[in-house]
């Protein structure tokens, strides 16, 4: 039986953090991650891309943790981008309309334009 | 084909059903892997998270049943907690932003379960055991 944990690593670059998560974002599996998340969240005042790229399978509570994570940041005037390659994933933000309020790249140099260029949601926080 | 198993309503009892289901759909070479997966999942980690309320150890399991009828997959999983209050069924198969906070991450799975299967239901089967059920076409 094939048990996979789930992890998460923060890279603080020049002009953004990327927290790139890994493994399997599933209940009882990411608790440890949630409270880094909190961590990281209030101390650094950055522009964020989300790495799901190494992310081989996720639940909604994994799903759940990460647009927590990108809503807090949204609200506090930060940039985010969200690196999603999984189809299923993308899925999930497309069923949610999570893919309206916060881009999905496909690599950190298409997240990385986006804090350039900026980004126009198709509906606000406020609106959801 | 049908499979009813009883777990405990633990972390290792959610791995056993996530695996049982992978190794289940890949013997019968079924459609909508990932899908399939992810719903019987989420259902099994709602269990669990019911049963977290629940002291009395005459009642600590959850059953789960798989049926492949005539080309429909049919997937119940029961637990002996309290379930869902009828007037609360409609919230929790809806998506609230809003609704996050520190409970944020939990309740929504049933809402994306909802737009994988064709059919989801709730049913009291007796006082203090609760079935939500969904069925999947996998054969056109």
């Amino acid at each position: 039986m094939n048990y996979v944990e789930a992890s998460v690593a923060v890279h603080a670059k020049t002009q953004y953090t990327v927290i790139e998560f890994s493994g399997h974002l599933e209940y009882g599996k990411i608790e440890d991650i949630k409270r880094i998340l909190q961590e990281t969240a209030f101390q650094h005042e950055r522009n964020y891309i989300i790495d799901m790229q190494k992310v081989t399978n996720v639940d909604s509570t994994g799903f759940g943790m990460i647009v927590n994570f990108a809503k807090k940041v949204s609200m506090r005037g930060q940039q985010i981008a969200i690196i999603v390659v999984d189809e299923f994933v993308r899925n999930l933000f497309a069923i949610s309309q999570c893919d309206k309020i916060f881009p999905l790249v496909k690599s950190e140099a298409e997240g990385a334009q986006i804090m350039i260029d900026g980004w126009q949601s198709e509906i606000s926080l406020s609106e959801y | 084909m049908r499979i009813i198993v009883e777990i405990p309503p633990t972390q290792q009892g959610i791995r056993l059903i996530d695996e049982m289901m992978k190794d289940y759909i890949a013997i019968h070479s079924l459609p909508y892997e990932r899908e399939l997966c992810f719903v019987l999942h989420e259902l099994v980690i709602n269990a669990v998270e019911a049963m977290q309320k629940v002291e009395d150890p005459e009642r600590q399991s959850i059953q789960v049943k798989i049926e492949n009828i005539h080309g429909t997959i049919r997937m119940c999983v029961i637990d002996f907690a309290d379930g869902i209050p009828e007037q609360e069924w409609q919230e929790v198969l809806t998506y609230e932003m809003d609704a996050m906070g520190e409970s944020f991450d939990r309740g929504r799975g049933l809402f994306f379960v909802q737009h994988m299967v064709d059919q989801l239901w709730f049913e009291y089967i007796a006082p203090h055991q609760f079935l939500v059920g969904v069925t999947k076409k996998i054969v056109v």
